[in-house]
């Protein structure tokens, strides 16, 4: 092997790394529609994280995100249950606009929640709409972390577009580009080039060939976060995807551990 | 531990690239690809992948013919790390695929694998089309390679006219597919499973649980996937050592072992 990363030597003895923790800031919980998840309920992914150094996720759990009947009361419970472990996006579903802001408070008062999760095209409702607007000025108002599902190739619900255009108009949220727009990778790529408060996920993305490599190449590791979607995917997958790219041992310390932890760290501090 | 990756391409594909998400859900993404042998060679030496077995991006996007004429350029049939597939057509239409054509060269270009496109080539993966090859395949223990592009209908459909038929199913998405293969796993003895995309949490631990570590297959669907993302969900998953190395490479060797050209 001529990838003389030790990191990767680690991982390869090991079956995990050993020297830092990975810390997810991409993740789901429960069922869902589309496949079968055999390890998704809380107790299995936290046994999960256990066996590969996962010290903590930022989760918004497909109740949340699918079911208006339940909102994110699942998540506040394993917030609750895990402290440390699960901290949380707030899930806000547009179509139910007044029902996710009647509990919205609850981002800066129970502890674990460090933003808000969008998933505009599964829950058919574009970015640009006005049910979106008070959830954002909350948001900004509290300098919040915002993760937003965006999807490339004409997605007419979330492109990079959309991100440039709410970024600029809401200058305290630091947005984090879930999955980075896959198929217009390089509009989400330019847009955090030129806003200091947008992130890339390598979220899905990061199984396709030299895509970290161009990540870190053109907007620096400090500004790429490690994401895996799980339980629908193993970090393990995203981990290697990272660990095998063709940069340093420094940056995908960055991106597997070190800019989620100074997430964390802004809000456990606030708890 | 030997890592032989059961499917990775060679060449440039018309779109670089389109990648199945899951079935409606395609993705067009500009990936790193490796245009010629020596290049994917980097990206195994690179990653500690010792053979591959390989295919040319033009047999999908271009013709399977012209692909595997390029790939025939690329890697020299005796070649110790590489391993040509080829890509097939209905022979009533494209005479160079008829069994009295087709195998003789295969054997004569030290090809053990097959691949077929019925929906991009557009033509019905069935006995009433392809039924002259499909018999030869089994009788000679032929692995085919199949994705599901856009449903897994033909998958379904080859293999109850075909129960014996040895299918590699690859390139499916990164959605997981346990409600779609471990039926098939279950149903006919020589399906397997390519792991390039097998990426669902609990996804190794649970096959290995229903079907043993025999059906898996390591790979890793290169350009559309990297090599550190398979490489590290197999050595990372709850399965024992020797389930690892028989996924790693022990069971394609075994594969290919079985086949009579």
């Amino acid at each position: 092997m001529r990838n003389e990363s030790k990191l990767v030597k680690e991982f390869m003895e090991n079956g995990k790394l050993v020297s830092f923790p990975v810390i997810d800031a991409h993740t789901h919980m429960g069922p869902d529609s589309g496949a079968d998840m055999p390890f998704s309920s809380p107790e299995q992914m936290i046994e999960v994280m256990d066996r590969e150094n996962i010290e903590r996720i930022f989760c918004s759990p497909h109740s949340a995100l699918h079911d208006p009947n339940v909102g994110n009361s699942e998540l506040e419970e394993v917030m609750k249950k895990y402290p440390g472990r699960v901290m949380g996006y707030y899930c806000f579903n547009p179509n139910y606009e007044e029902r996710f802001l009647e509990n919205i408070e609850n981002v800066i008062t129970i502890p674990g929640y460090i933003g808000l999760k969008f998933l505009p095209t599964y829950h058919r409702y574009p970015l640009d709409g006005d049910n979106y607007k008070k959830a954002l000025e909350f948001a900004n108002k509290h300098k919040l972390y915002m993760l937003i599902h965006t999807w490339g190739n004409n997605d007419p619900h979330n492109g990079p577009r959309h991100i440039k255009m709410l970024c600029e108009k809401y200058p305290d949220i630091t947005f984090i580009m879930g999955h980075s727009a896959p198929g217009e990778l390089d509009g989400a790529i330019d847009i955090v080039k030129n806003h200091d408060n947008v992130m890339l996920d390598i979220c899905d993305i990061h199984r396709h060939n030299g895509i970290i490599d161009k990540m870190v190449r053109e907007v620096g590791a400090d500004k790429v976060v490690f994401g895996t979607d799980m339980p629908w995917y193993d970090p393990n997958y995203g981990i290697g995807s990272v660990l095998f790219s063709r940069i340093s041992d420094e940056d995908k310390y960055k991106i597997l551990y070190g800019n989620a932890k100074k997430i964390a760290d802004q809000f456990e501090k606030k708890v | 531990m030997k890592f032989i990756d059961c499917s990775a391409a060679i060449g440039l594909d018309t779109n670089n690239r389109l990648i199945i998400n899951h079935e409606d859900y395609p993705v067009i993404e500009k990936v790193k690809q490796a245009e010629h042998a020596a290049d994917l060679l980097e990206e195994m030496d690179f990653a500690g992948v010792d053979e591959a077995f390989c295919y040319h991006s033009s047999a999908f996007s271009h013709h399977p013919t012209r692909g595997n004429e390029l790939l025939n350029k690329e890697v020299p049939k005796d070649d110790k790390r590489l391993h040509r597939t080829w890509a097939i057509l209905p022979p009533l239409t494209e005479g160079e695929y008829a069994p009295e054509i087709l195998f003789p060269a295969m054997k004569e270009n030290n090809v053990k694998a097959l691949r077929a496109f019925p929906q991009r080539n557009r033509y019905m993966l069935d006995r009433i089309s392809m039924g002259e090859i499909l018999d030869v395949m089994v009788e000679k223990n032929i692995p085919l390679y199949l994705s599901p592009q856009d449903n897994w209908e033909h998958i379904f459909a080859v293999m109850k006219e075909f129960p014996k038929l040895t299918v590699i199913i690859t390139n499916y998405g990164l959605w997981g597919s346990d409600r779609y293969f471990f039926p098939l796993l279950r149903a006919y003895e020589n399906v397997f499973i390519d792991t390039s995309d097998y990426q669902v949490l609990g996804g190794f631990e649970t096959c290995y649980k229903h079907f043993g570590s025999e059906r898996l297959l390591f790979g890793s669907n290169f350009p559309m996937d990297n090599y550190g993302g398979p490489i590290a969900t197999l050595v990372g998953a709850d399965i024992p050592m020797s389930a690892k190395e028989k996924i790693a490479s022990e069971n394609i060797i075994n594969l290919m072992k079985g086949v009579t050209l």
